[in-house]
C-alpha cells in the first residue's frame, strides 16, 4: 500500500483560510446593496418623503424588486473592488498582526472618503451622502467583527 | 439619406421642436361598460357632455357607445337610496337586492352613435378613422379598465360584450400606420396606455416616430375615480368633468370657470393647461398623470429611487403648483417638510380606516338581522325560499309578496335593519370623501416629487432625454382644436421632408 503524499494533502490551515477569504468576499458583495437598501429605507421614513415610499405604498411590489435587482447590478461596479480590498485587507491583517491598526484606520478612512466622493460626484446633495456613510459603517463593523471572531478562532 | 440625417441631424432636432402647422380637428369618442351591470348612467352622461365640448369646439366628432344603436338596454341608473322609495322596499332591504330595487335600465339615448364599442368592431372603425384623419386626432376613452399582472402595456379598455383591447393592442395598431394620436383615458389602470407614446410598449424611454402623447386619469396600478350610477352630476369628480370643463371655459353646471392658467402663456388653454387644472383642482381620489409625467417617472436615475428627497424644491410650473395645493390644504408652509405631509396623510389615513372597521361591523350586523328576518318569513311562507318555482309564482300571483312586505315592516328588527343599512350608504360616502381628502395630500407628493425630477431631468439629464421631454410637452400644449397652433412635427414628416429635398 502506497503512503498518502503528505505534500499533496490540503493544509487545513490554508484551506480554513481559502473559505474564509472566499467567504468574506462574497459577503461584502452581497450584502453591500441590501445594506444600502436597508439605511436608505431608514432616512426615507425618518425624512418622509421619498420615491421609495410612494413606490412602496402604491405601486405593486414585484417593480420594488425590479428596481432591488437593478441596483444590485449597478453597485457591483463599487461592491467588487470594495470585496476585493476587504479580501486584501483581511490577508495582510491575518498575516502581519502589527498592521492591524493600519489597515482598520486604512478602513475608515478609505470608506469615509469613497462615500464622501461618490455622493459629491453623483449627486450633490446630503441625501445621498448619509445613508452611504451608515453604510460603510455598517459594512466595516460587520467586517471588523468577521475579523475578530476568526482571529479568536485560529 | 441615412447619412443625410446624421450630417443634419442638428438642423432636424431644430425643426422638430419647431414644427409647423396642419389640421388636428377629429375626436373619437369611446363609452359605456363592458356589460349592463357595468354601464353606469355616469359614462353615459360624461359621453354625451364630452361630444357637447368638442362639437362647441368645432371638432368633428365620432362617437363608439356600448352596443351602438341596438335598442336593447344598455344602461342602468340607481336612484338615490335616502331619497327614493322602492316598491316592496322591506322585501328589498331583507334579501339583499336594495340597489336592484333602486335601479333603472335604459337603452342608451347617445347621439351619433356610429356603432358598437365590441373590440371586433371598433378596432377597424379606429384603424379606418386613424389612416383617414390627417393631423392628430383625440382619442376619448370614458368606462371601465382592467388591470395587468405583467407589464404596464398589459392593461385593457374593457368594451361592450366583455371584449377588450390592451394598451399593446392598440398600439401595435397605431405602430403599423405610425399614425398619431392624443388621448384622455378615464378609467381605472389607465395609466399603462402612456406606453402608447413610446417605440416599445414593454419598455424603454424612445418615443415613437409619430407624435402622441395623453392624460390619463391614474397610473397603471390603481382604480379611477367616477364610476358611479348617479345620476346628480354636481356629484361627478372624476377627470373627464375637470379636465373638459378647463377646455370649455364652464362647468358641467354653465358656471364660467375664470381661473383656468395658460401655463405656457401662449394665450390658448390647451390640453396640458387643463391637465394641470386638474391635478390642481380636482377634489377627487385620482392621482391623474400626463404622458411627459409619467416620462419623468420612467426617466427617474435608479439610485434616486433609493434616496430620500432632498428639502428644496426647483423652480417649475409643478412646484408652483404643489405650493397653491399645500396652502390650499391648510398647510402653514407652502413648502412643508416630508414629515409634516406624511403626518397628515397618515392621519386621513387612519381615518378612512376607522370608517372601513365601522362600515364592516355594520356590515356583519346588517347580515345577521336580515338572516334572522329571512328564517321567519320563511318559516310562515315555505314557498318564499324557492324563486322560480310554481310555488313562488302562486306566491306572488295572489298578492302575498305585498303581505310579506307589511309583515316584514311590522318586525321589531326591520326598523334597525333598514337605520344600519341607510347608515351604511352614508359611510360608503363618508370614506369617500376621507379617500379623496388623503389623495390630495399624496398629490402633494407626488407633484413635489415631479418637480425635482424634472428640475433633475435638466441638469443632468442627457440632451436626448431632455428633448423626447419636450417634444411631449409640445405635444401635450395643443390646444383642443389644434388647427389654431403650432403642432409639433413628428419624425415621420421631419425624415419625409429631408427625402424630398434629395
Amino acid at each position: 500500500m502506497n503512503k498518502p503524499d503528505l505534500a499533496q494533502q490540503d493544509d487545513p490551515v490554508k484551506s480554513a483560510f481559502g473559505v474564509r477569504t472566499v467567504l468574506l468576499f462574497f459577503c461584502v458583495l452581497l450584502l453591500s446593496w441590501p445594506v444600502f437598501g436597508l439605511v436608505a429605507s431608514f432616512f426615507s421614513v425618518w425624512h418622509g418623503e421619498a420615491v421609495l415610499l410612494d413606490s412602496w405604498e402604491l405601486e405593486p411590489r414585484r417593480l420594488l424588486l425590479q428596481s432591488f435587482i437593478e441596483g444590485y447590478i449597478h453597485t457591483l461596479i463599487v461592491t467588487v473592488p470594495v470585496a476585493a480590498l476587504a479580501v486584501v485587507d483581511y490577508k495582510l491583517f491575518a498575516r502581519r498582526k502589527g498592521l492591524q491598526r493600519y489597515t482598520g484606520l486604512a478602513w475608515f478612512s478609505v470608506l469615509g472618503c469613497a462615500s464622501l466622493v461618490i455622493a459629491l460626484w453623483l449627486v450633490p446633495k446630503a441625501g445621498l451622502f448619509l445613508p452611504l456613510l451608515v453604510t460603510s459603517v455598517f459594512l466595516l463593523i460587520g467586517y471588523r467583527l468577521f475579523i475578530g471572531l476568526f482571529r479568536m478562532n485560529r | 439619406m441615412k447619412c443625410f440625417f446624421k450630417v443634419f441631424s442638428p438642423f432636424f432636432i431644430a425643426m422638430l421642436l419647431v414644427g409647423k402647422s396642419y389640421a388636428t380637428d377629429t375626436a373619437i369618442v369611446v363609452g359605456g361598460g363592458y356589460k349592463l351591470s357595468g354601464s353606469q348612467g355616469q359614462i353615459e352622461k360624461n359621453v354625451k357632455w364630452v361630444q357637447s365640448v368638442l362639437k362647441e369646439a368645432g371638432v368633428s366628432v365620432y362617437t363608439y357607445f356600448t352596443d351602438g344603436n341596438d335598442p336593447a338596454v344598455d344602461v342602468h341608473v340607481i336612484d338615490s337610496a335616502s331619497t327614493a322609495k322602492p316598491e316592496l322596499e322591506a322585501l328589498a332591504r331583507v334579501f339583499g337586492d336594495i340597489e336592484g330595487a333602486l335601479t333603472r335600465r335604459h337603452s342608451n339615448t347617445v347621439a351619433d352613435n356610429q356603432g358598437s364599442t365590441r373590440a371586433s368592431e371598433l378596432m377597424p372603425a379606429l384603424s379606418n378613422i386613424l389612416s383617414d384623419t390627417e393631423g392628430v386626432p383625440l382619442l376619448v376613452f370614458n368606462g371601465h379598465g382592467g388591470p395587468s399582472r405583467k407589464g404596464q402595456d398589459e392593461v385593457t379598455l374593457k368594451l361592450w360584450d366583455e371584449t377588450q383591447v390592451s394598451a399593446r393592442q392598440l398600439h401595435e395598431l397605431l405602430e403599423k400606420d405610425s399614425s398619431d394620436l392624443r388621448y384622455v383615458f378615464t378609467q381605472c389602470y389607465s395609466g399603462g396606455f402612456h406606453r402608447l407614446a413610446y417605440k416599445d410598449s414593454e419598455g424603454g424611454l424612445e418615443l415613437s416616430d409619430a407624435t402622441r402623447c395623453g392624460f390619463t386619469a391614474e397610473s397603471a396600478w390603481r382604480l379611477a375615480e367616477g364610476c358611479s350610477a348617479s345620476i346628480d352630476s354636481s356629484d361627478y369628480r372624476d377627470y373627464t368633468t375637470f379636465f373638459f370643463a378647463a377646455l370649455s371655459g364652464k362647468t358641467r353646471e354653465d358656471d364660467v370657470l375664470s381661473n383656468v392658467r395658460d401655463v405656457d402663456g401662449d394665450g390658448e388653454i390647451s390640453l396640458r393647461d387643463a391637465h394641470l387644472y386638474t391635478l390642481e383642482h380636482a377634489n377627487s381620489s385620482d392621482l391623474s398623470r400626463s404622458t411627459s409625467e409619467d416620462f419623468l417617472d420612467q426617466w427617474l436615475p435608479w439610485l434616486d429611487r433609493w434616496l430620500p428627497a432632498s428639502a428644496a424644491l426647483p423652480d417649475n410650473e409643478y412646484a408652483d403648483l404643489s405650493e397653491r395645493l399645500a396652502l390650499r390644504l391648510d398647510f402653514e408652509d407652502p413648502v412643508p417638510s416630508g414629515k409634516q405631509i406624511r403626518g397628515v396623510l397618515q392621519e386621513g389615513e387612519q381615518h378612512h380606516e376607522r370608517l372601513r372597521i365601522q362600515a364592516r361591523d355594520i356590515h356583519y350586523e346588517v347580515r345577521g338581522i336580515a338572516r334572522q328576518l329571512q328564517q321567519q318569513v320563511f318559516a310562515r311562507w315555505p314557498e318564499a325560499s324557492s324563486p322560480y318555482t310554481q310555488g313562488f309564482v302562486s306566491l306572488a300571483n295572489s298578492g302575498q309578496l305585498q303581505e310579506i312586505d307589511e309583515w316584514l315592516e311590522r318586525q321589531s328588527q326591520y326598523p334597525l335593519l333598514r337605520e344600519h343599512q341607510l347608515r351604511l350608504t352614508e359611510l360608503s360616502d363618508l370614506m369617500l370623501q376621507a379617500e379623496r381628502s388623503a389623495i390630495q395630500v399624496r398629490k402633494l407628493l407626488r407633484l413635489r416629487r415631479l418637480a425635482r425630477i424634472k428640475g433633475s431631468l435638466y441638469d443632468k439629464g442627457r440632451e436626448q432625454h431632455i428633448e423626447s421631454y419636450e417634444r411631449l410637452l409640445a405635444c401635450e400644449n395643443l390646444p383642443l382644436d389644434s388647427t389654431k397652433s403650432e403642432a409639433p412635427n413628428t419624425l415621420r414628416q421631419v425624415l419625409s421632408a429631408s427625402d424630398s429635398s434629395d
